[in-house]
């Protein structure tokens, strides 16, 4: 398999770190906030905009970068801390 | 890889498909399963061939028949889909009992329900999934008909595609520090793809 060492090496280092980054993710038709690593979500919003709005009042009590999703899991926006 | 882990998946490879395909790539990988893609790494080859060949030496299927309508006036469908959907269900059935073929297990998708009822009606019968364009749909239904043949713990669909999020930001942001843009990382290689989704949650469950 050809692939890039040093982009494995990132990614490895990325996976085995909790950066504890928080997700706007897209779930069930509305819009979860979702801490890094957990296992639950935080709290689900009927809009996007209110998922980002929880977040940044996470973000304002500790410095988290917030990685808000696409419906498709691609990244539409990141707020960082 | 053995016959039991590989997975045959067979649906469009374009750039507007990308955001089904590798929530889907990456399912497949959480549930400790080995996709296998016609995408052709040898141009010489028969193609045909080559996906005979996969169809062949995995025991699970995915065909996504989504692409059984052309999108608008003039355009023609696409029909490699249930051809090879065909050539998997031949495998199938001409295979003795004994056969390891015999015991293949088929997961067929499509973005409508009861669509393939006028398009493809030899189908009626079997069960056909549908994820209504959204890939988190898709990675649910794809883990809870993967549950059923595996009979081991797997995590939920939610927590997949949660993992899938967290993973697509830090593949992204890997590859934009190693220099890539956005155009290599639309052009990559699904094989590529599958091996840094590997490397990533293999490390993750350290």
């Amino acid at each position: 398999m050809i692939y890039h060492k040093g982009v494995a090496s990132r990614l490895e280092n990325a996976a085995l770190h909790n950066s504890e980054r928080i997700h706007i993710i897209s779930q069930t038709g509305r819009w979860a906030v979702w801490k890094e690593g957990a296992k639950r979500a935080s709290k689900i919003f009927d809009t996007r905009e209110e998922a980002i709005a929880a977040a940044r009042k996470l973000q304002s009590t500790k410095e988290h970068t917030i990685v808000v999703h696409n419906i498709d899991g691609s990244i539409r926006k990141v707020f960082n801390k | 890889m053995p016959f039991e882990k590989n997975v045959f998946v067979n649906c469009p490879f374009d750039k507007e498909y990308l955001s089904y395909l590798r929530p889907l790539l990456f399912t497949l990988v959480s549930c400790g399963l080995e996709p296998k893609l016609s995408q052709t790494k040898d141009s010489g080859r028969v193609r045909i061939q080559h996906i005979y060949d996969l169809i062949k030496s995995s025991k699970y299927s995915i065909h996504d028949l989504s692409r059984m309508k052309a999108k608008k006036v003039g355009e023609l469908a696409r029909f490699n889909m249930p051809f090879e959907l065909g050539l998997d269900m031949g495998a199938r059935f001409s295979a003795p009992r004994n056969n390891r073929l015999s015991q293949k297990k088929f997961l067929i998708i499509d973005k409508e329900q009861f669509r393939y009822k006028a398009a493809l009606s030899d189908l009626s019968g079997n069960d056909i999934e549908v994820y209504d364009n959204r890939p988190e749909m898709l990675v649910v239904k794809t883990r809870n008909w993967l549950l059923t043949h595996l009979r081991k713990r797997i995590d939920s669909g939610t927590v997949i595609w949660k993992n899938y999020n967290e993973f697509y930001f830090e593949f992204q942001e890997s590859l934009e520090q190693e220099g890539y843009g956005s155009l290599d990382f639309e052009e990559m290689k699904f094989d590529e793809m599958i091996f840094y989704i590997k490397r990533w949650i293999k490390t993750r469950k350290i």
